[in-house]
């Protein structure tokens, strides 16, 4: 008991403390801030621990054990995208590799468990990181327009120019701030940042602009920067994928009788995940050599076009099939150059060079799992509408930005320098709302139960609380 | 009010700003004079300031032989005053000639070690890169994009920053015809002017220096010609002439008998040979700019 009321006291004395760091730490990583994402990473995991008291009192047994299912895929992904055959030939080096491990966990636990802090307000976390990565993207911007002008990705479109004696494609880059200095980048890579900025507008849906006008202004213009900085390119491509994120919030929104519309949408969602689960079996058995379906697809024109000889899927095949090697089972090694600078241009293929099939299995896995989570978050948080419309458009826009457009070789002048989605900013703010959103697969989390609600009203009384015979809470 | 007033005030300046767009100043189609077809790849271009506002040639400077160098191998870098041959800039062994790669790795090869983007960044952008990145002969992996194809008319471009101080000129090439010869030399006059702004007249100044009678080096695969000479050497006591020169032009003719040879890009006669200078390399080692 005297445990108890310590953790009690700890709590109600340092939580404003905990909220000010959590911030701070999203907001230096969505800054991408002297592009110091190992020193995020460590951040994360030092606040992290400072965050267990809080985890240990506001999470339930049947949580942790949702919670401890859930977060297998996830342990799995962060130890081999930590360490792999790919990592160590890379030479990043033991302390960053850790911090990939720490970091991709951390982020994830910062999520589900600043959660449980009673002061703790997503608005406010949602604010922070939006404003800090419209910074980066707005200055980006501002030194775009001025070195290429507006729209030069269709205005210039296939010319070239040379530099250092090479020749380069002035419509496929665009200015980044990247630690002090600003570099040429891909607009795919930047479009991530801007796709994921742009879904603030979502929020403007449900924030009326007479009742909240300096809330509507700030998201709106956080949105706006996200937005421009794809049209003032404009990144076409990016664009495209924002529409599907556009149309789910607008569905979200005004679709009164959700719950006829759910079943049409979960039936249709169940469908399309067969299709593409029977569609990712076949690649998989194809690029595993499995002959009577090798076969099969070489042996039919469509089939072997859709399998084999598009342009989606020849990087992706040539990737897939060194997993099935010893070699390449854990991480591609450097000597795997083919596989290795085949641009799939999805995060779920990239992590195959970085973490090998176990990996590969592990992200599908958690892909899922988030999808299911999300589902329920979505159902049944008693969150704001603009709260869950934001971090459901989010995820959305990574997860097609990060599908169809993730560039592993963005540098355009350093074109052999490799970035990892894994290691990259956009993915702790992914995983630290991946971890706000997460609702266990059954049952509630035991902050949102009606006992906790009266419970959490009343721990200005720390002894109180404290002799409380709550059976959810355990040490 | 006041903060509506700081926000169009930004967005504004942001649109201002748009005016600058250096990085799309100079666009090519494709793979601009890198086609393939000899003919098409002349790069003839001369900046307009050096086409309409020159002044006369204010001083002609003669480069022969007994003032200059010629390198082909790493034993003739012993041509350059000391240490300028040396690898590491004090003594010997001297540069190793073909040991040459992209300056990123400067201090391994005679281009790497002297090129005028790692003299200043400034001469990274634009066609002319080519011959400021040190690669000064074909290293096997960019080809036709490291050299600039010239006829006789040459060109003339403007430097990014004025040459504040300097102490050689050298030139990587190498001659070039359409005929499958292999491996012969071809002896050319190369004229090279460097520009002077005069403020007074609002004219460029030009100092002609005719490098006389250069063997150089023809259909010879990826492998160059180094010719250049000292300023000093050269100009004697008016070395200080060219002091915040901002313009470079190079010209060339044939010297001897080379009647089936034509240096004009557009000479279409019957049985003449066109033959080009494939240039390298421009390079001036230990300058500064401003």
């Amino acid at each position: 008991m005297d445990l108890k009321k310590r953790l009690y006291a700890l709590v109600d004395k340092y939580d404003a403390l905990i909220i000010f760091l959590v911030i701070e730490c999203l907001a230096l990583t969505a800054f991408s801030l002297a592009d110091a994402n190992i020193i995020f990473r460590y951040l994360g995991f030092l606040i992290s621990i400072a965050l267990l008291p809080f985890a240990l009192m506001f999470t339930s047994k049947r949580e942790w054990l949702s919670l401890g299912l859930f977060s297998i895929p996830l342990v799995i992904i962060a130890f081999l995208t930590g360490f792999s055959t790919f990592t160590l030939s890379m030479g990043f080096g033991s302390l960053d590799n850790l911090s990939v491990v720490l970091g991709t966990l951390a982020f994830f636990f910062l999520g589900f468990a600043v959660r449980r802090v009673r002061k703790f307000k997503i608005d406010i976390a949602l604010l922070a990181i939006g404003a800090a990565m419209a910074l980066l993207v707005f200055l980006g911007l501002i030194y775009s327009l001025y070195q290429y002008g507006p729209f030069h990705a269709s205005l210039y479109e296939g010319l070239v120019y040379y530099y250092d004696g090479r020749l380069f494609v002035v419509s496929e880059e665009t200015k980044w701030l990247l630690g002090f200095s600003f570099v040429e980048i891909s607009i795919n890579y930047v479009s991530l940042f801007g796709a994921m900025l742009s879904t603030a507008l979502t929020a403007l849906l449900y924030i009326s602009p007479k009742t909240e006008p300096r809330k509507f202004a700030i998201v709106a213009v956080i949105g706006l920067i996200g937005l421009l900085s794809i049209v003032l390119i404009p990144n076409i491509e990016a664009l495209i994928l924002l529409i599907p994120v556009f149309l789910f919030a607008l569905g979200y929104r005004f679709i009164r009788s959700r719950e006829k519309v759910g079943i049409v949408v979960q039936y249709a969602f169940f469908a399309l995940l067969g299709i593409a689960g029977i569609a990712l079996l076949v690649v998989i058995l194809n690029n595993a050599g499995v002959s009577f379906i090798r076969n099969a697809l070489a042996g039919n024109a469509f089939l072997n076009r859709l399998f084999n000889t598009n342009r989606i899927m020849s990087p992706v095949n040539a990737v897939l099939a060194p997993m099935f090697t010893a070699g390449g089972f854990f991480g591609f090694p450097i000597t795997y150059i083919d596989g290795l600078v085949a641009n799939t241009g999805a995060f779920e293929f990239e992590i195959v060079k970085e973490g090998g099939l176990l990996a590969f299995l592990a992200i599908i896995a958690f892909l899922l799992l988030v999808i299911f989570s999300l589902a329920r978050y979505s159902a049944k948080s008693p969150d704001k509408g603009h709260i869950k419309i934001v971090i459901l458009s989010l995820l959305i826009a990574a997860l097609l930005n990060g599908s169809f457009l993730w560039d592993t070789f963005p540098l355009i002048y350093e074109s052999d320098y490799y970035f990892s989605f894994f290691r990259s900013a956009p993915y702790l703010i992914v995983l630290f709302l991946i971890g706000y959103a997460y609702y266990p697969l059954s049952g509630k989390p035991l902050i949102e139960e009606p006992e906790e609600i009266v419970l959490v009203s009343e721990t200005t009384n720390a002894d109180h609380l404290a002799n409380s015979d709550e059976e959810e809470i355990k040490l | 009010m006041r903060k509506k007033a700081a926000f169009a005030l930004l967005f504004t300046f942001a649109f201002v700003l748009t005016g600058c767009m250096n990085d799309v100043a100079e666009l090519y189609e494709g793979h601009a004079y890198d086609t393939g077809v000899f003919s098409e790849n002349y790069y003839s271009t001369w900046n307009d300031s050096l086409k309409n506002s020159v002044a006369p040639v204010a001083k002609t400077y003669e480069v022969t032989a007994a003032n200059s160098f010629q390198i082909e191998q790493d034993s003739d870098f012993a041509q350059l005053w000391s240490p300028d041959g040396f690898a590491d800039g004090k003594a010997e062994p001297y540069y190793s000639y073909f040991a040459d790669t992209p300056h990123e790795d400067a201090g391994y090869g005679y281009g790497p070690s002297n090129n005028l983007i790692a003299v200043d960044d400034a001469f990274a952008r634009g066609f002319l890169s080519r011959l400021y990145d040190g690669r000064i002969h074909c290293d096997g992996i960019t080809y036709a994009q490291t050299r600039v194809q010239i006829d006789g008319s040459g060109y003339g471009t403007l430097f990014p920053k004025e040459m504040m101080s300097y102490r050689y000129f050298a030139l990587s090439l190498r001659g070039a015809d359409e005929s499958s010869n292999y491996g012969f030399a071809m002896n050319v006059n190369i004229n090279l002017t460097f520009y002077v702004y005069n403020y007074d007249i609002a004219l460029y100044v030009p100092y002609l220096f005719q490098m006389k009678n250069f063997p150089i080096m023809t259909n010879s695969g990826g492998r160059t010609t180094i010719v250049g000479f000292y300023f000093a050497g050269v100009m004697g006591a008016d070395v200080n002439l060219i002091r915040r020169a901002s313009g470079m032009s190079i010209t060339f003719s044939l010297e001897g008998d080379y009647e089936d040879y034509t240096i004009d890009r557009e000479d279409t006669t019957e049985g003449k040979e066109r033959f080009a200078l494939m240039l390298y390399e421009v390079l001036l080692p230990k300058s500064t700019w401003n």
